[in-house]
């Protein structure tokens, strides 16, 4: 985007004049405006400053700056100070600004027109109230309707010139006076840098967000309530994901680990062969102690195996050998209960069928009974129940060892005969293969001690084979040390997963508590964790920002100044003022201990690096950047700003400055020229377009 | 979209998306946010700033839905 017309009226000197811009050419950024000492540079730059952003670009411009930017009263003086002199009171003071976008480079961007007019009494002073100021917005041509709820037009321009343009406080990196940049190294001091990269970098939105999130977040808390609930909870899946991140942490690190030593082991093991088969070369009786060592080796391994083989055997036992000492009470108890259980059916079968076996002792009417029919009625009422008493006394007491009730009654029959079928096998499947397991690791221990007391005897090597001999018992101690290694890092690996797979299903079940407690409450909790991003980030980026400020400074400055900077690096240290470090082990200095021009060149540099550091294409305005410099750094400055990446770098200057001899030595990087006259016979400036200071 | 240089840093993005990795959310919902912010910021104020936050908020939720 390019400044492509400013056209000032009745603006300081001006009486009606404009600068029409023409495209700018590739390579050729500048664009000279000469202008004697009061003839109009410094209300060029101001007329940005104003005409672009009114009341609002007051605070950005340096000139204006300390003028008490909420007081309506100071703006007016401000405008005030801009009205041409002579101007008649019936005619507004204007500026009419318009930037173009480059069609090869800001395709999606417009044209802005921006056209503010301030309006005057009679005597020249400014109007009260809205009659003031005016503003109109065109968009690619096309006026903007200015209306707002609640907002004053003036506001509302404001917010679509922002919009579409730039931001107001992005100006001064844009738009600046060498002269005050050069005294930007005593404002500049920490809170002065600090604030400008946090603004240009962004930083400053960061926070900006952070707070209106956290309005966001208390408001909507007051709003839909419940908030303990689902804090607690979103609190508490915090936790358990951080927990899980931690897991994951771990067992990467331990499979890590794993894969570390079994490559050390692999080494180890090709070693060892190699060794072996250096060992075997040797002949005769050193071939003797090879067969020796490769049995050591051998049961060594074995002996590593079996420590496996018996620690798979134990874990999928653990719970059988944990119940192993409850197995024979239980047991027991089991085959007591079944005694009931079975004393208690032949007890109630003989009872069931008690009327039968009595009416066979017993047949009734007692005619029908030929052995006792002939008894009185009553004493065959008593033989009868004697007999009953007597049937019920058959299976009493039970037999021995038959429980007195039922503990584990629920089990009963078959149910039972299986439990005590699995109680069996844990005595009998489990131990019999942990014993096995156990008796291999005892066979292939004393394997070890016997082969290691073999290779010991084996005395009398020449020293060569001695010293393999001790490389590789020591590589077989190694390796078995690492498989043993290997072994506990697995365990402790598949504990951890085994966890992170419990935390994994807690997770989902809170994410799904969350996910049904609303979508208000589910916005609240994301907002939440937003809220704590941006906290981070904005103390995270704090270094960066700085570092970066640096870095671009360093280059600009590096780049205008002699080469006695050449292998300079500016540093910004919160509550210190600007320092140049060296790095080929000159001392240090303050950059206000420098002279007036080295001064100038940090500040057009730190203005060059917020510009880059906004990533803005957009036109570089610049009053007096040179002042008094020599003739090698006003060469050198200029060549710095038409090598700096932006299409329109406008450069305000008088006379001395950039001057005929300069500008010419400039030529094939000047796109145009302009120069401002002020014409005393009729106390106005005239612009006079393709001419400048001649030789 | 309007969002801060600090977005296109390259040092810095790595930064803000860890974090934003860290805290389960992702760096459009942030340049969503930026964006009003600035809607918001200085001279332009405007109401009605929590809705459009949770409008972001929600198309932050609905992103991840899908996904």
């Amino acid at each position: 985007m390019y400044l492509s017309r400013l056209h000032l009226q009745n603006w300081r000197t001006y009486a009606d004049a404009a600068f029409d811009f023409s495209e700018p050419r590739r390579g050729r950024p500048i664009v000279l405006v000469g202008a004697m000492n009061g003839h109009g540079k410094t209300s060029f730059l101001m007329s940005l400053y104003l005409g672009l952003f009114g009341r609002y670009g007051l605070r950005h411009c340096e000139g204006l700056k300390n003028i008490n930017t909420d007081d309506v009263g100071s703006y007016r003086q401000a405008v005030a100070k801009f009205r041409r002199n002579a101007a008649d009171p019936e005619e507004p003071t204007v500026v009419d600004i318009t930037m173009t976008p480059l069609p090869e480079r800001d395709s999606d961007e417009p044209e802005v027109r921006v056209i503010r007019r301030w309006f005057f009494t009679g005597r020249n002073e400014p109007k009260p109230g809205d009659a003031f100021e005016q503003v109109e917005v065109h968009i690619n041509g096309k006026p903007v309707r200015l209306t707002g709820l609640d907002r004053d037009f003036i506001q509302v321009a404001q917010e679509r010139i922002e919009r579409t343009l730039f931001e107001a406080h992005v100006a001064p990196a844009f738009f600046f006076d060498g002269e005050q940049a050069q005294k930007l190294i005593e404002t500049a001091g920490e809170a002065g840098i600090k604030r400008a990269v946090e603004v240009m970098f962004g930083t400053k939105v960061i926070a900006d967000v952070a707070e209106r999130v956290s309005g966001y977040v208390s408001r909507a808390r007051q709003n839909i309530g419940g908030k303990k609930k689902v804090s607690e909870r979103q609190q508490e899946l915090e936790d358990k994901l951080k927990e899980r991140d931690t897991l994951n942490k771990q067992i990467a690190k331990l499979q890590a680990d794993h894969q570390r030593i079994e490559r050390d082991k692999e080494a180890k093991e090709q070693e060892r062969e190699r060794l072996h088969e250096e060992f075997a070369r040797m002949g005769g009786a050193n071939a003797d102690m090879a067969v020796l060592q490769e049995a050591y080796r051998h049961t060594q391994q074995e002996q590593t195996d079996a420590e496996r083989a018996l620690a798979d055997v134990v874990r999928p036992l653990g719970l059988a050998l944990a119940m192993k000492r409850l197995a024979l009470p239980i047991q027991n108890r089991f085959r007591q209960e079944e005694l009931r259980e079975e004393w208690e059916g032949l007890k109630r079968a003989t009872l069931d069928n008690k009327e039968k076996v009595l009416s066979a002792a017993l047949p009734e009417p007692a005619e029908n009974d030929p052995l006792l029919g002939n008894i009185a009625p009553a004493v065959r009422a008593k033989v009868r129940d004697r007999f009953l008493i007597a049937l019920e006394q058959i299976y009493n007491p039970p037999k021995a060892g038959t429980a007195e009730d039922y503990w584990l009654g629920h089990v009963r029959g078959e149910a039972r005969g299986k439990v005590l079928n699995q109680l069996g096998n844990v005595f009998t499947i489990g131990s019999a293969r942990a014993k096995s397991a156990a008796k291999r690791l005892r066979d292939a221990r004393e394997g070890v001690e016997e082969s290691k007391a073999s290779v010991e005897r084996h005395t009398g090597l020449p020293e060569a084979s001695r010293q393999i001999s001790e490389q590789l018992q020591q590589l077989s101690t190694d390796t078995a040390d690492a498989s043993r290694k290997l072994g506990a890092l697995e365990n402790e690996i598949r504990s951890l997963k085994a966890k992170h797979a419990n935390l994994q299903a807690e997770v989902g079940s809170i994410q799904e508590e969350l996910a049904r407690l609303g979508p208000e409450q589910q916005r609240l909790a994301v907002a939440e964790r937003v809220g704590r991003a941006l906290e981070q980030i904005e103390q995270a980026l704090k270094p960066t920002t700085t570092l970066r400020l640096e870095d671009y400074v360093t280059k600009h400055f590096v780049s205008i100044a002699d080469r006695r900077f050449r292998n300079a690096r500016i540093h910004l240290e919160t509550g210190n003022p600007p320092e140049i470090r060296f790095s080929d082990g000159r001392p240090s200095m303050l950059l206000e201990s420098n002279s007036g021009f080295e001064k100038r060149a940090f500040g057009i540099a730190f203005t060059l690096a917020l510009a880059e550091i906004t990533r803005r294409r957009l036109p570089l305005v610049i009053d007096t950047p040179l002042g008094n410099a020599d003739s090698q750094y006003r060469l050198r400055t200029l060549k710095a700003l038409a090598g700096f990446d932006l299409d329109q770098v406008i450069i305000l200057s008088h006379d001395e400055e950039v001057d005929a001899e300069l500008a010419a030595k400039l030529k094939s990087q000047v796109n145009q020229t302009f120069l401002a006259e002020y014409i005393e016979a009729d106390n106005l400036s005239v612009v006079h377009p393709n001419r400048y200071f001649s030789r | 979209m309007k969002v801060p240089p600090c977005f296109e840093d390259a040092e810095a993005r790595r930064i803000i998306r860890r974090i934003c990795d860290e805290n389960r959310v992702d760096d459009t919902l942030l340049k969503d946010l930026c964006e009003i912010a600035l809607e918001h910021s200085g001279s332009a104020k405007r109401f009605g700033i929590d809705d459009q936050i949770a409008d972001a908020v929600s198309r932050f939720i609905e992103r991840n839905k899908e996904d």
